[in-house]
């Protein structure tokens, strides 16, 4: 095995146990009856919260798919416990794919790099959450000759919750 | 006078104006299959129809369901969607088309030719328009106040042109063949899988459908590869209808590997293969729960003496098959217990506290790699049953049965002759009055068997 394949294979497994190993949202949580909306703004690699919104019902949270562009979080109560984990696609990210015209049938694909976008996150609501924290593996760890490391806190951000009983 | 009129005609038309949202939203549930939290639930939106084409738009949406709900394995699975249309009209009919100069005032400002690419269908952020709040933000606006519990969203175009294109929301226009990227998305956003195609544009990822292992033992999806079948797999005709291990995937023409020759994940217009079946099948399992309900709804239930409780689970209903049911006592299979219902007596269980298990699976030949046991359900019920009757009044000699003779004899050879005692204690008391049993129950046992008298007298862990 190379080493640069070696050093994606730890960065997937270091990836795996810090973001899933315990209190990663799962197919067990199917019993939240509140839904919190959230909205963000990101703009080099700074995250800042644009509105939040709490909808009654019931978020199905599927398995969390991470891979070295993942943005992940970590939601965090008033006293600091970890109140969950995921991941989400970068946002930052886009991608588009098409049927090419020139091969009918065959699909091609356009990544694009943005440099500022919003994004909405969407996750059970829990009545305790009160900060939720971002990270991501900047580029500069992308590379595989390095030693893989965890990926960099893009900063906490304080959630002001309120109930929105509105349907 | 005259101003005052004027301010409140002003006040009014504000009020018309500012009250009354400029782009009334409606939903409608155009598939039912159950409560919202219990189901997938598939959202469409509408993009490019005027008010008066909203009528059009929800036979459109109810097209693409039908298409969608047509696709293995969904098809077979097609009772765990809800579908809902959400309507809001748009002020021009269609979609922009910069390379043509066509731009029309949609509601979330949708345009082809994006990023140079004609057929490429999106809303903001775009090139064309980098603010969320105009496309997207739109999108997750609606969904949160109509329909937050959406699983699966897909916006429809309401423009004949070619165009679509995936994402976090998926696009299509009316064209006829624009869904099948849609259903192509549907295996990304909703079975995880990853792209089969070695066309750049990605980044490479181990997925259910994806790897760089070639190893045969260590590939994902081995249990669908036959021994006969080469690894790696010659891109040969001949290989086209087995699953085995494919060169090119994830966006790259070597090192990577995908199941099959051709598969949904890599081409339009073709079949999910059976490692992507698999994967989504496992999806559902993972998002909604195979019993859908359950009586009692009590976790626990109290069964005293001789009672006994009907439980009852309804488990999901696939197209085409039936998931099997087991109950379990105590973690033991109960032999030829496979319905809906199974009743459960406390004679069978006896005093104490016991776990009544209703175990339900997808037993679907489209799956055959389930470690983490997606396709397996169980309802558990702690069923504590107190007051059995541990032997019963009069029936001295331990036979069962009502009392007769047989039990006046033992209780005669007991009291008078030094014979065995009745055990429990009870069971030759018949009057209940305490004791072994004594002349006074002999005479009341024969006066019971006899002459018609009263029954033995429950007492202790004795019952009648």
């Amino acid at each position: 095995m190379t080493e640069s394949k070696f050093g994606k294979i730890l960065s997937l497994v270091i990836l795996g146990l810090f973001f899933f190993s315990n209190d990663s949202f799962s197919a067990g949580e199917k019993n939240q009856s509140k839904i919190l909306f959230l909205q963000f703004k990101i703009k080099d690699n700074q995250i800042t919260l644009v509105k939040t919104t709490i909808k009654p019902g019931l978020a199905k949270q599927p398995a969390s798919v991470a891979d070295k562009n993942s943005l992940y979080y970590q939601l965090f109560s008033p006293s600091g416990a970890s109140l969950g984990k995921g991941s989400m696609k970068d946002p930052l990210i886009q991608h588009f794919e098409y049927e090419d015209p020139d091969r009918p049938g065959q699909i091609k694909r356009k990544e694009i790099q943005l440099k500022e976008t919003e994004f909405t996150l969407r996750i059970p609501y829990d009545p305790d959450l009160q900060e939720i924290e971002f990270f991501k593996l900047l580029s500069s760890q992308l590379d595989p000759q390095k030693q893989p490391s965890l990926p960099k806190s893009l900063g906490k951000i304080k959630l002001q919750l309120k109930e929105d009983n509105s349907k | 006078m005259k101003n005052l009129k004027l301010l409140w005609l002003s006040v009014g038309l504000g009020a018309i104006l500012f009250s009354t949202p400029a782009f009334p939203q409606s939903i409608q549930q155009i598939l039912d299959n159950g409560p919202t939290n219990k189901r997938i639930n598939m959202v469409f939106l509408s993009e490019g129809y005027t008010s008066t084409q909203l009528s059009q738009y929800i036979t459109d949406a109810n097209s693409l369901l039908n298409y969608i709900l047509s696709v293995q394995p969904i098809a077979e699975y097609q009772t765990y969607f809800n579908a809902f249309a959400i309507s809001v009209a748009s002020v021009d009919s269609g979609s922009d088309h910069p390379e043509s100069d066509i731009y029309r005032n949609t509601y979330f400002n949708s345009t082809y030719d994006s990023y140079g690419i004609q057929r490429a269908l999106t809303i903001p952020p775009n090139d064309f328009d980098p603010v969320y709040a105009n496309g997207q933000g739109k999108v997750f606006a609606l969904l949160a106040s109509l329909m937050p519990e959406y699983d699966i969203v897909i916006l429809i175009v309401n423009d004949p042109e070619y165009g679509g294109t995936g994402g976090a929301v998926a696009i299509t226009s009316m064209h006829p063949a624009a869904p099948e990227i849609v259903v192509h998305e549907v295996g990304h956003s909703f079975g995880y899988l990853g792209d089969e195609y070695d066309y750049p544009g990605g980044t490479s990822a181990e997925n259910p459908n994806t790897t760089q292992e070639n190893r045969r033992e260590f590939i994902r999806w081995r249990t669908w590869i036959l021994e006969s079948t080469p690894i790696p797999t010659p891109e040969e005709f001949s290989y086209a209808d087995v699953v085995g291990l494919f060169e090119g995937a994830a966006y790259q023409a070597s090192g990577w590997y995908r199941p099959k020759l051709d598969c949904k994940m890599q081409s339009l217009f073709v079949p999910f293969c059976e490692v992507c079946a698999e994967a989504l099948i496992k999806s559902k399992y993972n998002l909604i729960n195979a019993i859908d309900s359950f009586f009692p709804l009590s976790g626990t239930i109290a069964l005293v003496d001789t009672d006994s409780v009907a439980l009852e689970i309804v488990p999901l209903l696939p197209t085409n098959h039936q998931l099997s049911i087991e109950w379990l006592i105590n973690n033991s299979p109960v032999a030829g217990a496979n319905s809906s219902i199974f009743k459960v007596y406390s004679y069978e269980l006896g005093n104490g506290s016991h776990q009544v298990k209703a175990q339900v699976k997808d037993t679907t030949w489209m799956v055959r790699n389930d470690p983490t046991n997606f396709l397996r359900d169980s309802k558990v019920w702690t069923v504590n049953v107190s007051g059995l009757c541990a032997a019963k009044a009069g029936d001295a000699n331990g036979s069962g049965g009502t009392p007769n003779l047989t039990d006046i004899v033992y209780l005669v050879n007991y009291v008078f002759k030094g014979g065995p005692a009745p055990s429990p204690s009870c069971r030759g008391d018949a009057n209940a009055s305490g004791g072994n049993g004594n002349l006074t129950d002999v005479v009341y046992l024969v006066n019971y068997v006899f002459k018609g008298g009263p029954a033995p007298v429950k007492i202790g862990v004795c019952c009648l």
